[in-house]
């Protein structure tokens, strides 16, 4: 009697057991299943998943923020560590750099004045001043398949998807994903990063790709262009995307001997960069465009209807208030 | 890592603790620590490991969707494709859990094996989906990098984080599942 009752408890037991591991099995399965689904429409850049990832970024930023900050504070205590360590050799630098900085300071001196006479021969018209904003790096997702990072100001700053990143070394990507307190930035080295570049003196044409790792490619220089280490890279503008001449980086040689671009910007350790608000002239005479056609559509329905016609002003793309450089 | 009776009290440490140290790590991995680009599989994958070692302890429960939603946090925070790290970390769950009968009688150096065998195939497959996802053949050292640090820190990741989730249990409790 009593080993009965103890073999159906065991059974009861059992029973229960593989009912617990089915379940689990059939959960295991459609969370496998839900991170393909994912993965795909991730790949096939679903809409619904970019604003996911933007209502995210914008719910975490004050987290991140946070957690970022003794973060930042230990680097720069690292760094000034080691800034102390190399205090001698850096002042030998610096004084060398000065020396050669004064000689560049007197060259530019001339070449500014040279440059404004030719100006007014020109009647070169001044190209428009662009506004910015400065933030700063609240998360570094770097990730492996990925080198963006957030920053803590979003479009109630001003900022806009497409946007150019810069600090104070050069260029260091562009705007993907703006929140309204938050923002994303692809950097140079991302495998989708592409920026259209000039390279050398002689401006040669080029796209430079990213791939990931610390330094990037050139891809579609002519042919018939030799590129030699150390030949400036800067952006061409082609493409409207970005301003032209914004420093990018350097050419160098990379130890296969294959020729790579390392960027000015120190990719690695970024913590204050810029924003700047340069809009795309193709969309901006595009807005343009669809006012100018909405006006005239306007005017015609009132002067159909015996309306008098209201004086609107056209404005092309504005620009968020914001310091100007 | 011992074994025992089959003795399982919920505490705070068994219960909350491994949920708090996976949230952690996701939120490190997404600090600005400036990592050379080589080193940034090693947070992610220290993650991963985390899962791995609480899927196989016996006084931890951490259940598949917690594993997954992990999973998508950190693919939002470092901005990789959507659905990977969740994929990652499901298949170091179930690896976790498949070994975790056999984790007493393994011995420290057996587990260790266990995780060696299971961290490669999981990079592994998942270099090869992050290929397929970007339809070309990705750099596979950083990686790689990443997976041989995690390697190398998990003996002592394991015994630390065996003997905090053991904090509050009967002396005589195991730490594998039974």
């Amino acid at each position: 009697m009593r080993n009965g009752l103890r073999w159906n408890k065991q059974r009861n037991m059992n029973l229960a057991a593989s009912r617990r591991s089915r379940k689990n099995g059939i959960l295991l399965f459609t969370l496998f299943f839900a991170s393909i689904i994912l993965l795909i429409s991730s790949r096939l850049e679903n809409e619904y998943m970019q604003s996911v990832r933007g209502a995210f970024a914008d719910l975490a930023a004050p987290v991140l923020e946070a957690a970022s900050l003794p973060a930042s504070m230990a680097r720069r205590a690292f760094d000034r560590a080691n800034a102390y360590l190399d205090l001698f050799e850096e002042l030998d630098r610096l004084k060398s750099e000065n020396q050669r900085l004064q000689q560049v300071a007197w060259r530019a001196e001339g070449l500014e004045r040279r440059l404004s006479q030719m100006r007014t021969l020109l009647n070169a018209v001044d190209e428009p001043a662009l506004g910015f904003a400065s933030g700063r790096v609240i998360a570094d997702a770097r990730g492996p398949f990925a080198r963006s990072m957030l920053l803590n100001i979003g479009a109630e700053n001003g900022v806009k998807a497409g946007y150019a990143v810069i600090n104070e070394d050069g260029l260091v990507g562009r705007i993907v994903n703006a929140g309204e307190r938050a923002a994303r930035v692809i950097l140079l080295s991302d495998l989708n990063s592409r920026v259209p570049v000039l390279v050398g003196p002689s401006a040669s044409r080029a796209v430079l790709v990213g791939d990931n790792s610390s330094t990037m490619t050139l891809q579609f220089l002519p042919a018939d262009v030799t590129i030699y280490p150390g030949d400036e890279v800067y952006t061409s503008g082609h493409g409207g995307l970005f301003p032209r001449g914004l420093r990018v980086g350097v050419a160098i040689k990379d130890p296969t001997m294959e020729l790579r671009v390392g960027a000015h910007a120190k990719l690695d350790e970024l913590e204050y960069v810029s924003v700047l608000f340069f809009d795309s002239p193709i969309l901006v005479s595009k807005e343009a465009d669809e006012l100018v056609s909405r006006r005239a559509s306007r005017e015609e329905a009132k002067l159909l209807s015996g309306a008098e016609s209201e004086e609107t002003p056209i404005r092309a793309a504005s620009r968020p208030s914001s310091r100007r450089r | 890592m011992r074994a025992g009776p089959a003795l399982h009290d919920t505490t705070f440490m068994s219960r909350t603790f491994p949920k708090l140290a996976i949230g952690l790590v996701i939120v490190i991995a997404a600090m600005p620590l400036g990592l050379s680009s080589d080193a940034v599989f090693a947070l992610p994958l220290t993650a991963m490991m985390l899962v791995f070692v609480f899927s196989s302890l016996r006084l931890v429960t951490v259940r598949p969707w917690f594993v997954f939603l992990a999973g998508l946090v950190m693919d939002i925070t470092t901005a990789g494709p959507f659905g990977f790290w969740a994929l990652v970390f499901l298949m170091a769950h179930c690896f976790g859990r498949a070994i975790a009968p056999y984790g007493p009688g393994l011995g420290p150096i057996g587990l260790w094996l266990a995780f060696i065998a299971a961290a490669g195939a999981i990079g592994a497959l998942g270099w090869a989906v992050a290929s397929l996802y970007f339809m070309r053949l990705l750099d596979p050292y950083p990686m790689a990098w990443g997976l041989i640090a995690v390697i190398l820190f998990f003996p002592f990741a394991a015994w630390a984080l065996e003997r905090l989730v053991r904090i509050g249990q009967p002396a005589g409790n195991l730490s594998f599942r039974s």
